[in-house]
């Protein structure tokens, strides 16, 4: 506490550099009177008096440099006048002045905006279980290296599959979304039923797809089974059972299921944004 | 015969201290005198280092300064005692006794029980 107050103390003698200019020299010359006057009680010549009194002093100027470096912060001193300095080399250089500070933002920022990139993109890990062991399969072809994949080709390498402990895959959507603002599109995928489980996201609520779902489910007629990014289901899930039971009504020889699960929002966003397989 | 001995940084706040404790407000020059005084001539004490010192215990509050005349009527800086300060020297005497008392014991002389 009381090294805070002492800071505190020199920093306001940074502003007060005059007042104790003249401070310190009183007190030393005072200081010198006093010593004098004391040795030429003793008997001292004025001569030797006086010198006595400034070699007990340590020497006038190292005293004065002393006492003035206890009242402000030196460092900071050292600072602002460099600072200052600085400022006059720039006021009269001004064309290269201008042309430092032009080339060093431009730097800092272009190096800035790619490591914000680079850490977003590759050094972040991915929020799924492993990242390591993911890996995207393609098909390819003369003409594409990455080639889109038919849904029954899929279905064959996944019988056919001795390589990877799950095989699954996804493609990129499109949905209307009716929200309290209105309308508004959004990013989906459409992915197979255990798609989850091979990137290992649980939902924050419900369940994930099962197995032979789609067929059941086409048999049913229902159309509808959804997982939503978190964000999603907050915009939205006012309507969710206001739909449900307009739908129950409106199509009511049809069982239409509209289960509601949800991932976390990062999980789900990382999802709509990767390029479709 | 003793040396004169270099004074110590720290020792030197409590040694001034303890002066205006004893003889009340004080300027400066006083001090020192009566600081190499009181150490039977034993301390040689560079008097540019007692002002930095006594800015230090100034700044944190362990005394306050204010200009005054001296006794042969020239003007001087006289320092007191606050209350922080004399709160702050009880504390270091009471630890330099204690720190002095833990030290006499291992020097005590060979034969004394410990």
């Amino acid at each position: 506490m009381k090294a805070v107050r002492a800071f505190v103390r020199r920093l306001h003698g940074l502003f007060a550099k005059k007042r104790l200019e003249r401070e310190i020299s009183a007190e030393l010359e005072s200081h010198l009177e006093l010593h004098v006057a004391d040795n030429l009680d003793a008997g001292m010549p004025p001569q030797e008096a006086l010198r006595a009194a400034l070699m007990k002093l340590g020497g006038w100027s190292a005293a004065k440099e002393a006492y003035r470096d206890r009242s402000t912060l030196p460092l900071l001193e050292n600072v602002l006048l460099d600072l200052r300095f600085a400022a006059r080399q720039f006021g009269r250089n001004p064309a290269f002045a201008a042309t430092a500070v032009i080339v060093l933002s431009l730097g800092i920022c272009a190096a800035s905006a790619i490591f914000a990139f680079v850490d977003a993109a590759l050094l972040k890990p991915m929020p799924y279980k492993d990242p390591a062991r993911l890996v995207a399969v393609d098909e390819s072809s003369a003409m594409f290296q990455r080639s889109n994949l038919s849904y029954f080709d899929y279905l064959d390498w996944k019988r056919l599959n001795k390589a990877f402990a799950s095989l699954d895959v996804y493609t990129g959507a499109g949905y209307l979304l009716k929200t309290s603002d209105g309308v508004k599109p959004v990013n989906a995928a459409t992915v197979s039923a255990d798609f989850f489980e091979t990137l290992a996201i649980t939902p924050v609520l419900g369940r994930t797809f099962q197995t032979g779902e789609e067929l059941s489910s086409a048999s049913n007629g229902c159309v509808y089974l959804r997982i939503l990014a978190e964000t999603v289901w907050r915009e939205t899930r006012r309507h969710w059972p206001h739909s449900r039971a307009q739908r129950r009504t409106v199509h009511n020889h049809r069982r239409a299921a509209c289960e509601l699960s949800v991932c976390t929002a990062r999980q789900c966003r990382t999802l709509d944004t990767s390029a479709p397989g | 015969m003793y040396e004169k001995a270099d004074v110590w940084q720290g020792t030197l706040a409590l040694m001034v201290l303890k002066t205006l404790d004893s003889l009340g407000p004080q300027h400066g020059y006083g001090i020192a005198r009566r600081i190499e005084q009181t150490s039977g001539q034993l301390l040689s004490l560079n008097y540019g280092t007692l002002y930095p010192a006594l800015l230090k215990l100034e700044q944190e509050g362990a005394i306050e300064s204010e200009w005054g005349v001296s006794e042969n009527n020239r003007k001087a800086k006289f320092y007191r005692l606050t209350r922080a300060g004399r709160k702050q020297l009880a504390r270091e005497q009471r630890s330099w006794e204690q720190a002095t008392a833990i030290i006499g014991r291992f020097l005590a002389p060979k034969g004394e029980a410990v």
